[in-house]
């Protein structure tokens, strides 16, 4: 009787969890549409044309014609749009005007670099960001917490650039710790990469933690607040333990939602960083492109850019639902 | 003697120094925006003979190689960073709050095509919507402006409709819809003014923000154009001077930190000033007083003890908890609160005792100040002897062992006492691990006995329950189990059946019962439950204002009250056998407010029976001279009644609902 019970209560509970994600996978799909019209129409904005751009300055118009015409650059913008998104579709995101190398190998060289200098900033501001913000929420009020926050503080109002400048000046001018430019891939020589990555991930690294710590620490002075806390300490717990296994476990839920989101934002606006410690990522590509043009480029950097947003959005609310019971039953529930 | 903290102390002081300096800088740098023009500050003068002059009372802020003024071009870039920050601010403000009001109010499809809009606009690097619209548009200063509020916008109306959809979830706007009044109307009535302020504060971060994007515009070389000064030209312009005039870009950088910090404080300080948080240092200042008291009121507690010795409410034999004088005062802004006032009662072996009282009387504060766990603003004397070891003179560490493995607790709500994310089986398993140091499988096995043993049905199964699965009744048994985990010898349960259905009541004071028959557990029991404690408990203590006021056996007290607090306390019961019609006598009047005057009995001024001695003197807790085990602290106590008398109140109807008695 009861296991019949639970193996009904189990698919009703699945069939809810599948329709849930399929309305998550249409919010996506929307939202990666709004995103590759809106890049689309923006780009068609760009004053110029890439045809008079590519060809050597004194050509007859003949051959800006016929080269507008191989390039589709004549078609109406709707046209156009739908002639990409059918490629886009089947996996093609074209090619460079100018080079004629495949849009997806420029975006994914580009991504590698991005993405490694994304990763190790997560990993530092993860690192520094929950350690700081619990320490705050254990001695709240204390000299610690009250350092910790105005340093936060601090961090989140410095602009990206400034610190990036500042790095430059005392650790590169003056101290000579890390090369000022000369980016080394990691496919080359993985120290030397390391090494002229560690002044672009604290520039970015550094305000990314101090929100954590933050986040963390008024989510845990939250929670222990609560009763289930009192009880802990009444039970004689010990507090390192409480503020693990209970309070941090508890507030990190909200954690994870801001790490998914901050995905996605650093890998389009990693620009300022990248540009003045000059690591050739996606920000760079991207300013690159529009200077020359390269329409396509542009949108494939724009559509990567929206879909790792969306993914990781989407892959913060799987992990979420996963890991925290009472969203597991809030969903089975609705 | 310290003065009390009134409510208008520190009027000022409560927006925090920060708020202040923040205020000040804001301040300077519009005045700057608004009189740049008529300042003594030329921002044009190229004088290429004082060109690369590091900072000096000339130039303060030292001079680009051409000899122009740093300093004053920062004055001058004020006015960019002003209007970027007014004109992106209004923008996000007056498209962005009726798009989060209608998204965050109506939900539904509105919601989610504005929701994904919104998603959209932020999943575009805003890079590229930069790069386009301003190599579209021509660089300007309006550009430049509209780019920047379009792009602020998306943030701020993600912020109206978070603190929209929280508001609209309250219950006056739930009264207001159903009361059939317009959606304009509880948007203008109900919502706005409710969400007003928090999104005021929002509008100095999205100026911060502005004049952040205007900055990296400036620095990627698409900036405002011509002659106008800003501070990101400024910072681009000099950045590749840093090895030789680092002050080019560092000195603007500085007052475009100071400034974004500023807008942020700001932010930061008028939002939890609305929320009601407290300023930083508010824990500080009330661990520093609980020192300062615990040294303004020892010599009279030393006083106070010698003059009343140990209570007369002992065994002969050594019970599992005896409190001496146990005294907890709170330092609050409203002065010393006496929050536990010199309580003395023992529990032996087997025994229940309870502890009755209305809220606010202390039994919570005395539970936490015997285990050691009040909080910082508290100073606690007395003695609380665990068979005999001093509880309060232990350190803290050795205290924290004592808690959970011979002591075990019970809390009020067993919904919110449980950790919601762990399963309750591990719950019951932590104080063995912590304590006694089992393995996770021995634990386990001995957490799943345990949860059968206070009549959890399944516990195999219901191990790897959560919290939110069970119903209330279970999890006061889980918590029950969680308490007996590492075997205490006293269990002390705060109002454990507060919360719980009258049913479910009666099972779980059954169990406790069965506990203490079957373990020899000692139970000190709080409630403010008159029936429960006088058909459960052995002993009942009434406790007001932080003193027990009267004692005595459950027996003798359902028989007769000798303080008038007590008589009060079973006259408003109601009980089902007095005629419908007669009204329930309440006691006249209030408990004593928190810091209100100690002197004389604290229920004086509830008293009908109240002399003058009672205002000026407190009684002592005194055994009754008829009945010794009947004690009370009362001037005119209600005499004991004699043997042939007819009992003066009983409670049976209360009693045959709740239970046998104890």
């Amino acid at each position: 009787m009861r296991r019949r019970r639970i193996g009904q209560v189990a698919i009703r509970g699945l069939t809810v969890q599948v329709g849930r994600m399929a309305r998550l996978l249409g919010s996506a799909m929307a939202v990666l549409v709004l995103v590759s019209v809106a890049s689309f129409w923006l780009t068609n904005l760009l004053p110029g044309d890439p045809a008079t751009s590519l060809l050597p300055p004194g050509s007859p118009p003949e051959a800006t014609a016929q080269l507008r015409a191989e390039l589709r650059l004549d078609d109406p913008v709707p046209a156009r749009f739908i002639h990409w998104a059918a490629r886009v579709a089947q996996g093609d995101l074209g090619t460079s005007y100018r080079t004629g190398e495949p849009v997806i190998d420029v975006l994914r060289r580009a991504l590698l670099v991005t993405g490694e200098l994304v990763m190790l900033v997560q990993l530092f501001a993860l690192a520094l960001g929950v350690a700081v913000g619990v320490a705050s929420a254990r001695y709240a009020g204390g000299w610690f917490d009250r350092l910790a926050q105005a340093a936060a503080f601090g961090a989140m109002a410095v602009p990206g650039f400034v610190v990036a400048l500042v790095f430059l000046l005392v650790f590169a001018v003056r101290l000579h710790w890390f090369p000022a430019v000369g980016f080394v891939h990691l496919t080359d020589d993985p120290i030397e990469n390391l090494r002229s990555m560690v002044m672009p991930t604290v520039t970015l690294g550094l305000p990314l933690a101090a929100r954590y710590a933050r986040l963390v620490r008024a989510e845990m002075i939250a929670t222990l607040q609560g009763n289930h806390i009192l009880l802990a300490r009444a039970m004689g717990i010990p507090e390192r333990r409480i503020h693990v296994r209970h309070a941090l476990r508890q507030s990190s839920f909200s954690l994870l939602t801001i790490f998914g989101l901050e995905c996605g934002l650093l890998l389009g606006g990693a620009v300022v960083v990248e540009r003045v410690f000059a690591v050739p990522g996606l920000g760079m590509l991207i300013v690159e492109s529009v200077s020359r043009r390269e329409y396509l480029i542009i949108q494939g950097a724009v559509l990567l850019v929206g879909t790792v947003f969306v993914v990781a959005g989407l892959a913060t609310d799987v992990a979420q639902s996963l890991l925290d019971p009472r969203i597991r039953v809030r969903g089975a529930a609705t | 003697m310290i003065a009390p903290v009134g409510p208008d102390a520190g009027r000022w002081r409560g927006w925090g120094f920060g708020f202040w300096a923040a205020l000040l800088w804001v301040s300077v740098v519009v005045f700057c925006a608004v009189t740049a023009s008529w300042l003594p500050v030329d921002p044009n003068r190229i004088d290429p003979s004082v060109g690369f002059r590091s900072p000096s009372w000339g130039h303060p802020f030292g001079t680009t190689r051409l000899g122009e003024d740093v300093f004053a071009i920062c004055i001058h870039g004020s006015r960019v960073a002003l209007l970027v920050a007014l004109g992106a601010g209004g923008i996000s403000l007056l498209i962005g709050t009726p798009l989060g009001l209608v998204a965050g109010y109506f939900r539904g499809p509105v919601d989610w095509v504005i929701t994904r809009v919104l998603d959209a606009t932020v999943a575009v690097p805003s890079l590229v919507v930069i790069l386009a619209l301003v190599l579209f548009v021509g660089q300007s200063l309006t550009t430049i402006v509209l780019v920047i509020g379009a792009l602020s916008t998306p943030v701020f109306a993600r912020v109206v409709r978070s603190a929209t959809r929280s508001v609209s979830d309250r219950d006056y706007v739930v009264a207001a819809r159903l009361s059939g009044a317009s959606h304009g109307r509880i948007l203008r009535r109900e919502i706005g003014p409710n969400i007003a302020v928090p999104l005021a504060s929002y509008v100095f971060l999205i100026a911060g923000i502005a004049m952040l994007l205007e900055g990296v515009l400036s620095f990627l070389g698409l900036g405002v154009p011509g002659d106008k000064a800003s501070w990101g030209r400024l910072i681009q312009a000099g950045r590749d001077q840093l090895r030789d005039a680092w002050w080019w870009s560092m000195c603007p950088s500085a007052v475009f930190f100071f400034t974004i910090l500023s807008l942020n404080v700001l932010q930061d300080r008028v939002q939890a000033r609305w929320l009601g948080l407290p300023h930083g240092s508010t824990r500080t200042r009330t661990m520093e007083s609980a020192d300062a008291v615990v040294s303004a009121s020892v010599p009279e507690l030393i006083v106070r003890s010698t003059e009343r010795g140990r209570s007369p409410m002992t065994q002969t034999e050594r019970p599992v908890l005896e409190l001496i004088d146990m005294c907890t005062y709170l330092r609050s802004p409203l002065g010393i609160v006496h929050a536990v006032d010199g309580v003395s009662l023992s529990v032996g072996a087997g025994e229940m005792v309870a502890i009755v009282g209305e809220s606010g009387a202390g039994k919570t504060m005395l539970v936490k100040s015997i285990l050691g766990i009040e909080p910082a603003n508290a100073a606690c004397t007395g003695r609380a002897l665990l068979s005999g070891t001093d509880l309060r003179s232990l350190d803290a560490e050795a205290r924290r062992q004592h808690r959970g493995r011979d002591i075990g607790i019970v809390l009020q709500d067993p919904t919110t006492s449980l950790d919601p994310v762990m399963r309750v089986g591990w719950q019951v398993a932590e104080p063995e691990r912590v304590h006694c140091g089992l393995s996770r499988a021995e634990a386990r096995t001995h957490a799943i006995e345990l949860m059968g043993s206070v009549g959890i049905s399944d516990p195999e199964r219901r191990f790897r329950s959560y919290p939110h699965e069970l119903s209330g009744g279970q999890l006061q048994r889980i918590a029950i189990a969680l308490a007996l985990s590492c075997g205490p010898r006293l269990l002390i349960a705060d109002e454990p059946t507060s919360s719980l259905d009258v049913v479910v009541q009666r099972q779980i004071l059954d169990l406790l019962d069965d506990l203490r028959r079957t373990r020899g557990l000692a139970i000190l029991m709080i409630t403010h439950d008159l029936a429960v404690a006088t058909s459960r408990a052995d002993r009942v203590a009434v406790m007001y204002a932080g003193r027990v006021v009267e004692a005595a056996s459950a027996g003798s007290l359902a028989r007769w009250s000798a303080m008038p607090y007590t008589a009060g306390l079973f006259g408003a019961a109601p009980r089902m056998s007095a005629p419908s019609h007669q009204p329930l006598m309440a006691i006249v009047g209030r408990p004593p407010a928190p810091g209100a005057s100690r002197r004389g009995c604290a229920f004086a001024p509830r008293c009908a029976s109240a002399l003058d001695r009672c205002r000026a003197e407190a009684p002592a807790l005194v055994a009754d001279p008829v009945d010794a085990t009947h004690l009370s602290a009362c001037w005119h106590p209600l005499p004991a009644p004699t043997g042939d008398e007819p009992i003066v109140r009983r409670n049976p109807d209360v009693h045959d609902l709740v239970g046998p008695s104890g």
